[in-house]
């Protein structure tokens, strides 16, 4: 019992990231250089006490003034365009929006308690600044995505939006579904807007990307989901989103043959569907579980040539070059690493890229 | 089962050239050894604390004191440890400052835990919470040893007390665990 609590204990990431790490720096520096001015220490205790009570007065009537007046978002952003296409947003908080792919992000608040952005076009890489006090908040669509302190990057596409945590956490939410995000994990949320063809039986669906989290399609009031049934006659025929789902679940109970029965079945029957990619890709990481490395491998490459985008065509493309490596075929796994590294100068799978190219596993 | 230690000493650069760079006043060696020691002092701090509203605070105050106070290191292959020492020192002090804001700690531990996942939530907690009952000489000793996985040697030198003492107040904080589960 209590050996189950250290381990959970032990389990806990520590919440330590590069920004964290610079912001700290920052505040050592400012309290070194402090600390080799001229004066005495009592003499600058009393000036920097003088200080402090005369920004908590300030403060104060600041906060007393805000909280009097309406609500506006504040103008302390900068926007700036960078050499490579990418223009970026700077918060007066210090974190960035690195936009891409003619991204547009409208600030809706930047005040001491919130920072709520708005999401409505292309790529975005999200650099937050740590802050416990601060509600940090992207919207897309009817997706939101809740920071404490992290990096993280959001695409909205034509009927999804897709959220890929670099480091840190997040909690992302579609109607009153939650999930929470760790590094090196995302999520697709099918979105009704724009998204003809793609949501089945009434049902909003959201699915997961990189296998880790199960989320549950919202309730509807029209729709429900079936469950999956065998395929033959006189039975109902199995829908994708039920199939993938059904798999899901298989996946969290961890049943690996239950879990790819269902995707199998999906990518037989539906061999045109957009969600092939995403089917592919779980199956993938299904047959990796299952340490059958080589078919791992296939269904990977697979998930390229189904037209995966975004952050499932970067993870599926690194999770290729691992399993090449595993199942023992060197020169494809370091061509395909190369090919990471080319294409994803900043990817998140870099080091371990790398690490395949430079013979390490 | 005994734990690994979560954090090495890390490769790079002989420690003894940066440690005498930095003693000589050396604004990158600082940078340097910052680089590489401030996750191990931040695991430290949210291991002892036990969540993360004062990790930016230690990692602060340990850096600070080891770049006043690095003359005072007399063997540079005890780095690691002086480090340990000087970060259990700054918890000490901010646990201090926490009983004295009793009204404080339970929000700030809200706000840390909420960062992990929710189904260790219950269990952690209740192990802080009993850790918070037992006295801070045995609190400390048993984190370090048990959760961060220090060597017992490594744990005394950094709660400044002997081997024997480290043990018997490990000892005392299992037995007052175990006991307070059982109940």
């Amino acid at each position: 019992m209590l050996e189950d609590s250290v381990r959970r204990v032990r389990a806990r990431e520590v919440p330590w990231n590069e920004l964290r790490q610079a912001g700290t720096l920052r505040r050592i520096e400012k309290a070194r250089a402090g600390s080799r001015g001229p004066g005495s220490s009592r003499h600058i205790a009393i000036v920097m006490a003088g200080c402090v009570a005369l920004m908590a007065i300030v403060l104060g009537a600041t906060h007393l003034h805000r909280s009097r007046t309406a609500s506006t978002p504040t103008a302390t952003t900068a926007t700036a365009a960078e050499p490579d296409g990418e223009t970026v947003l700077r918060l007066a908080d210090g974190s960035v929006a690195h936009q891409s792919n003619g991204a547009t992000v409208q600030v809706q608040a930047v005040e001491d308690e919130r920072t709520e952005l708005l999401q409505t076009r292309g790529s975005v890489r999200y650099e937050v600044v740590p802050n416990a006090r601060r509600r940090f908040v992207v919207r897309a669509r009817d997706v939101d995505v809740n920071v404490l302190g992290t990096i993280f990057r959001v695409d909205v596409h034509p009927g999804a939006v897709t959220v890929h945590v670099e480091r840190g956490k997040v909690e992302v939410g579609q109607q009153d579904r939650r999930v929470r995000l760790e590094a090196g994990e995302g999520i697709t949320f099918e979105t009704g807007e724009g998204a003809e063809g793609i949501v089945a039986n009434g049902v909003s669906a959201a699915v997961v990307d990189s296998g880790v989290t199960t989320v549950d399609p919202p309730p509807t009031s029209g729709g429900s989901i079936p469950p999956a049934q065998p395929h033959g006659r006189g039975l109902q025929r199995p829908s994708a989103l039920s199939l993938l789902e059904q798999a899901d679940r298989a996946r969290a109970a961890g049943d690996l043959d239950g879990a790819a029965r269902p995707l199998q079945l999906l990518l037989q029957l539906f061999p045109n569907d957009r969600r092939g990619s995403l089917a592919e890709f779980m199956l993938g990481r299904v047959e990796s579980a299952r340490g059958a490395n080589a078919e791992a491998a296939r269904a990977f490459g697979a998930c390229l040539t189904h037209g995966a985008t975004g952050a499932l065509e970067e993870d599926a493309l690194a999770e290729w070059a691992g399993a090449e490596a595993r199942s023992g075929n060197t020169p494809a796994a370091t061509s395909l690493a190369r090919r990471y590294l080319a294409t994803y100068q900043g990817g998140v799978h870099r080091r371990a890229m790398q690490r395949l190219v430079d013979g390490e596993n | 089962m005994m734990a690994q230690p979560e954090a090495r000493q890390p490769k790079g650069e002989p420690e003894e050239l940066l440690l005498a760079q930095l003693a000589s006043g050396s604004s990158q060696a600082f940078l340097e050894v910052y680089r590489r020691y401030a996750r191990y002092v931040a695991t430290i701090a949210f291991r002892l604390l036990g969540e993360d509203s004062e990790i930016d605070d230690v990692v602060q105050d340990t850096f600070l004191q080891v770049s006043t106070g690095i003359d005072g290191l007399r063997d540079p292959k005890g780095f690691r440890s002086w480090l340990a020492t000087i970060a259990v020192r700054c918890v000490w002090r901010k646990r201090a400052q926490r009983r004295r804001r009793q009204f404080l700690r339970k929000t700030l531990a809200v706000l840390g835990l909420s960062r992990s996942d929710p189904a260790d939530r219950q269990p952690v907690d209740e192990l802080y919470d009993q850790l918070d009952r037992i006295p801070e000489r045995c609190r400390m000793p048993w984190l370090l040893h048990r959760v961060m996985g220090e060597t017992l040697a490594d744990t005394a030198a950094a709660c400044e007390s002997s081997l024997t003492t480290t043990k018997r107040r490990i000892a005392e904080a299992e037995e007052r665990l175990e006991r307070g589960r059982d109940a």
